[in-house]
């Protein structure tokens, strides 16, 4: 369903532990924070990327299908780093009105750096990702000492995601046969009773889990068995 | 020359943009850490507050329900919604929320939607998350929250579309400002980059503001009927 999930689930190296994938991905990041070069960023991008399509098995166009979808934030915020008004010494620039508009060395140089960093911590994020569980990562975060009351929200929150996302689409695709989705003034309309449908699901299902919870002695808290 | 210049530029634009509806999360690796950490620091207090004002007094059934809602809110973060200008884009929900439930307790869930879509949807980042919690799960439902207090009373249906595109708005200001103090402007310092930041992010965001306030006003609208024929009873006290 949600294709990062699934592929934490069946990539080749899910059974290694989650503390050491955590702290490669985090202390990769932290590190090209630190020493700040071109080469090292691209150095942890080829790594990660034959880590998640090389040993991880990946398949190659999922995973830079993937990598596409935050590029669009990424280049629309560049260009308005990169392009700065009322400067001076341009590598190249136009007027608009009464100002000049252009790309400096300076504000080149900083774009230029943000998108060989940008991508090195994203590789690592999908290294971690692509490759971990969430399960596993609520066994480490558990580990750390984090609040019960947020552990316990997020594995509420993790279960109920895809209880939700499977109503979703049934609903959708009902609308849809039923040319739901056909104008404008339809799509609002469908897309409106989908979100008061799915939020009435949230007062069913609870009924429903309390029943079932009760059913099996629960008395407040969520064993997770490490 | 220039003529063809601007054309490409608006057409890259274009290009750009549709897919541009989820993105007011800052991605991973954006900010500086200096900057992360410090919007991870400024959002904590209000974390910790709602967390304080959750735990007190908080029964089983009622943690089931906040899991509940927190499941709705992400799969509404990860549904298509059609926009005005043509491209699809995401509602937050986050003004819906923050009527129905209170601002401090979107706190807590937003910080673990935005964790999850970190994790589940490569949507923002986890060095990052303490910024996209400021803006989204802190400011933008206290917005919400305010303006659909000190306006229910006149009108209600004014009310519920203004704190969910007000809301959004706030949303999208902050995350400018949050990179425009992290990539100031080389010649005009920070107003200049965040009139950049507004002004490009401005194509998408005004549109979805006002979608996602019309269809926070017809669910609402649509949950106070059935709450009038008494078919749910809505929990006051979460």
């Amino acid at each position: 369903m949600l294709l990062i999930d699934k592929y934490a689930y069946t990539n080749k190296i899910r059974c290694y532990s989650p503390q050491a994938k955590i702290l490669l991905a985090c202390g990769t990041i932290i590190i090209s924070r630190i020493i700040n070069n071109y080469y090292f960023d691209l150095l942890i991008i080829i790594l990660m990327s034959v880590l998640i399509v090389g040993i991880a098995k990946i398949p190659c166009k999922a995973y830079f299908k993937m990598l596409l979808i935050p590029l669009s934030f990424l280049l629309v915020s560049i260009v308005a780093i990169v392009i700065s008004v009322n400067d001076v010494n341009y590598i190249y620039c136009f007027k608009l009105i009464n100002s000049y508009i252009g790309i400096t060395y300076e504000s080149f140089n900083t774009g230029a750096k943000l998108f060989t960093t940008v991508l090195s911590s994203l590789t690592s994020v999908y290294f971690l990702i692509l490759t971990t569980p969430i399960i596993d990562i609520i066994k480490v975060l558990k580990k750390l000492k984090v609040p019960s009351l947020f552990i316990e929200l997020m594995v509420l929150i993790y279960r109920s995601i895809f209880i939700f996302i499977e109503e979703a689409n049934n609903i959708h695709m009902a609308q849809t046969m039923k040319f739901g989705y056909e104008n404008k003034r339809n799509s609002l309309k469908s897309i409106s009773l989908l979100i008061r449908n799915l939020f009435l699901r949230i007062f069913i299902k609870h009924n429903e889990m309390n029943i079932s919870l009760e059913c099996k002695l629960y008395d407040g808290e969520f064993k997770l068995g490490d | 020359m220039k003529k063809r210049l601007m054309m490409w530029s608006v057409l890259l634009l274009l290009l750009v943009t549709p897919q541009l509806g989820h993105a007011m999360h800052i991605m991973e690796g954006f900010l500086p850490l200096k900057w992360a950490i410090v919007w991870a620091v400024l959002s904590l207090p209000f974390l910790i507050a709602g967390f304080k004002k959750l735990s007190k007094g908080l029964k089983p059934e009622q943690k089931m329900f906040l899991g509940l809602v927190g499941g709705f809110a992400f799969v509404l973060s990860a549904l298509k919604i059609p926009s005005v200008t043509g491209s699809c884009s995401h509602p937050t929900g986050v003004g819906l929320g923050a009527i129905m439930f209170g601002p401090t307790t979107m706190t807590v869930i937003g910080t673990i939607v935005l964790l999850f879509q970190s994790l589940l949807l490569a949507h923002g980042g986890i060095t990052t998350l303490g910024a996209n919690v400021f803006s989204m799960a802190v400011v933008g439902p206290l917005v919400s929250f305010w303006i659909y207090k000190s306006l229910k009373n006149k009108n209600r249906g004014l009310a519920v579309f203004l704190a969910a595109a007000l809301g959004d708005l706030a949303t999208y200001i902050i995350t400018s400002i949050q990179l425009s103090i992290a990539f100031p402007d080389a010649a005009g310092g920070f107003f200049t980059s965040l009139t950049k930041f507004i002004s490009i992010f401005a194509v998408t965001q005004l549109p979805l503001a006002i979608v996602e306030g019309i269809i926070t006003l017809m669910v609402f609208n649509l949950i106070a009927e059935y709450k009038k024929e008494g078919v749910i009873e809505l929990e006051e006290s979460i």
